[in-house]
């Protein structure tokens, strides 16, 4: 795969991989076993920090914010990064989303104010967009911005927040004229999670952890200049937002979860019921091969758009079902896992980290069939981007969003 | 590769879309099924004005001396269409192992015939139930003469020579080539649901055999076999795609309930799940294609990668088609049924899946 890279980009990621493979002892994977979140989120701080001082964090932003690399560069970086197990994942947020919006929509004197600290990791932004009645229909917000003077003032609930009980700034869509249609009356703003008014209140995950947040504002005062694009234009934005992590971040076929050679490996230590080990097993031998077919063809689609990139080509859209694919299947090879082990699979290795952990992995898979578009948003978009398949009936398109029933 | 296409390849393409486009004729390979035996002509006349018979093999015998890259992309138009002859892929076995181990005498009887499409060719693997290759073959070779049965032989109906997988006296596995019409052989048509594939067994008594000129026999074999696999895999994907965009097509202009069938999330999940499986068939076949290309020790492996997802995607979108289509997709008519045979066909006819899937797990345990 990387063989059809261009010869800078091999060298590029030659480089990058020597660099990563002596800080994994320090920050990757093994550094990492036994912590709890908060000082997991504290190493990816650090992390970010190392990363900044030699040229590998936003790498394909430009000078004077980023090293002016390109976004092949910053994929391949990112998918060697997550292979060796670095903290990377906590920043993939802030970084992908908020702060590139700041970038591009914020005056001069708040991208000097805020870019450089979320580059270093030393500040942490935050995505608000869920609310409790709008998750995949986002244009349904009912968060309030009403106009005072030369400021906004915003109440409503936001949640899902990913980590915001660490993160000292966000962006986040609001509704400033509920006599609109619901994709009209929305408008995009920075919010500053420290300022008053703003509460964070952590919601505990079926694993017991706590990576989401819901965030309440209570006429909470944002300054007119934290507004980015136009009034009106906050679904636009939100859209544009969600776009732009597209090459950039990691792509892990194994859906984040274990690896297929540790599933093998379990299998050959795993006393068989059909076979002398799990691994003699023709039923799990035949699991082993489609998830190598189906891991390596995901491989293959995000190789090839890494090569079209780096050959300056646009990839085509096939990348769309990494996610679906990869996250579904770690589902069902983990609950595999636990089957192999027999009743013995009843005993759940105190590991809590779903690259390690088949437990882990298998307790924690559902959340991620949900987070960052559903199973089934995302197959609508496939259907409807890709395929040209008519839009689902939607009775509210067009009605003013204060019409229509709740 | 096939991500940048050549301009040439480009062309090939293209033209061979154009031809095929126009010359597809789905009452034609209707008929064909009925009729059992038969091929199709056309098609076949079109492969060899157009030079497709003659792209894979060595230009000093009159070929185009092309590579693999454009025998898949031939296969996977060939594939949309369901083309009802499979004698671009079968005799690509022969030229394959006689441009790589055939004596000259051999080379000289046949290239140039295959390449012009003046003859066929076919692989004769399998021997009755299970595996493509048979663990300890009955087929013997013992002085220049072959003696046994080789079954299921895709194109074994009309091709005029065969490679044929056996063992020699004391059991070792060898390759050897027979000219069909020689005397001792006797072929015998299996009735088949996808009739126009040729299928038949081979009798041998005594036939005459040249011997070709390799080490390991059965290692050469898997190899010869995955690349044809690599082919089908396109072939495959050809035909998932035109299943997905049938169904697609359908579910825009279908109404019920008021609206198309293509605004229920039933249906357009169904079809974007189509979409999903060939993406990753495609995804391992160009990795495959593109290891083939390069040499690579990995290259056997990904052909299974491929094979077995483009099996998947195939045999998907072909059922899945007609449950979109409703009454009117089972109808005989129809025609869609000429994918759901085509589909199963390829999915059996050079080993079906946990064959396939058994060979990339042996990989992946003994690495």
């Amino acid at each position: 795969m990387s063989r059809s890279l261009s010869a800078v980009d091999e060298a590029f990621r030659q480089k990058a991989v020597d660099w990563l493979d002596g800080h994994v002892a320090d920050f990757g994977l093994p550094a990492r076993e036994g912590l709890s979140l908060e000082q997991d989120v504290e190493l990816a701080r650090r992390w970010q920090k190392v990363k900044s001082e030699n040229g590998y964090a936003v790498i394909s932003w430009p000078a004077p914010w980023g090293p002016g690399g390109t976004v092949t560069q910053q994929a391949l970086f990112a998918t060697e990064e997550s292979k060796r197990g670095f903290p990377a994942g906590h920043l993939v947020i802030s970084l992908g989303m908020p702060t590139p919006m700041v970038l591009r929509y914020a005056s001069d004197e708040l991208k000097e104010r805020f870019v450089p600290p979320a580059i270093r990791g030393e500040t942490l932004w935050a995505q608000l967009f869920s609310e409790p009645a709008a998750g995949s229909d986002l244009a349904g917000l009912r968060m309030r911005a009403k106009r005072q003077g030369d400021d906004w003032v915003l109440s409503g609930q936001k949640v899902w927040t990913t980590l915001a009980q660490f993160c000292d700034y966000g962006v986040c869509v609001a509704r400033h004229d509920p006599s609109l249609p619901k994709h009209k009356g929305l408008t995009y703003f920075i919010v500053d999670l420290k300022a008053p008014g703003v509460t964070v209140r952590p919601i505990r995950q079926l694993t017991g952890e706590v990576h989401f947040n819901e965030v309440f504002f209570d006429d909470v005062v944002v300054p007119d200049a934290y507004r980015l694009g136009g009034v009106g234009d906050g679904f636009k934005l939100a859209i544009e937002t969600l776009m732009m992590e597209r090459y950039t971040a990691a792509a892990d076929e194994t859906g984040f979860g274990p690896t297929l050679a540790r599933f093998i490996e379990l299998a050959a230590e795993t006393p068989g019921v059909r076979g002398e080990t799990a691994l003699d097993d023709g039923g799990v031998r035949a699991e082993i091969a489609r998830t190598y077919a189906l891991q390596q063809g995901l491989v293959a689609i995000h190789g090839r758009a890494l090569a079209e990139m780096s050959a300056g080509r646009t990839p085509g859209p096939e990348g769309s079902i990494h996610k679906l694919a990869s996250v579904r299947h770690r589902q069902h090879l983990s609950t595999l896992a636990l089957d192999l082990l027999g009743p013995d699979g009843l005993r759940q290795a105190p590991g809590v980290n779903p690259k390690t952990d088949f437990h882990y992995s298998w307790l924690d898979a559902p959340t991620l069939r949900i987070a960052g578009g559903t199973d089934e948003v995302l197959l609508n978009t496939i259907a409807e981007k890709i395929l040209g398949l008519p839009q689902d009936h939607r009775p509210d398109k067009g009605v003013p969003f204060d019409e229509i029933p709740s | 590769m096939l991500a940048g296409l050549t301009e040439e390849q480009e062309h090939i393409k293209s033209e061979a879309r154009r031809r095929l486009e126009a010359e597809r004729n789905d009452e034609r390979l209707l008929a064909l099924l009925e009729a059992g035996g038969a091929y199709d002509e056309t098609l076949w006349s079109s492969a060899r004005e157009m030079g497709w018979t003659a792209i894979a093999a060595p230009e000093a015998f009159g070929g185009l001396g092309l590579g693999l890259a454009e025998c898949c992309l031939l296969a996977e138009e060939l594939g949309r269409v369901c083309a009802g002859a499979p004698f671009l892929s079968s005799s690509l076995a022969v030229i394959d192992a006689l441009a790589q181990f055939g004596g000259e005498a051999e080379k000289a009887s046949w290239l140039e015939k295959l390449a012009s499409g003046e003859a066929i060719g076919a692989l004769a693997a399998a021997e009755g139930r299970g595996a493509l290759l048979p663990e300890r073959p009955g087929l013997i070779f013992s002085d220049n003469k072959a003696s046994g049965e080789k079954t299921a032989v895709i194109a074994g109906a009309h091709a005029d020579v065969a490679i044929v997988f056996g063992a020699d006296p004391s059991g070792a596995a060898r390759l050897g080539v027979i000219a069909l019409d020689a005397p001792g052989v006797e072929r015998r048509p299996v009735s088949t649901f996808d009739a126009s594939r040729g299928v038949a067994d081979l009798s041998f008594t005594d036939a005459p055999v040249a011997l070709l000129q390799v080490n390991d026999a059965r290692a050469a074999a898997n190899r010869l076999i995955a690349r044809l696999a690599l082919v089908n895999a396109f072939e495959q994907i050809g035909g998932a795609d035109r299943c997905m965009e049938l169904a697609r097509d359908f579910a825009l202009e279908r109404r019920a309930f008021g609206q198309p069938i293509g605004a229920f999330q039933s249906i357009k999940h169904c079809i974007a799940e189509m979409y999903v499986k060939n993406e990753l068939a495609r995804g391992n076949a160009i990795a495959a294609a593109t290891s083939c290309i390069e040499d690579a020790d990995d290259f056997e492996l990904r052909a299974a990668a491929a094979r077995i997802s483009a099996i998947d995607a195939y045999e998907f979108a072909s059922r899945e088609t007609m449950q979109v289509h409703g009454g009117v997709g089972v109808t005989w008519e129809a025609g869609l049924h000429l994918h759901l045979r085509r589909a199963r066909a390829l999915a059996l006819e050079l080993g079906a899946k946990p064959e396939w899937e058994e060979r990339i797990v042996s990989h992946l345990t003994t690495a």
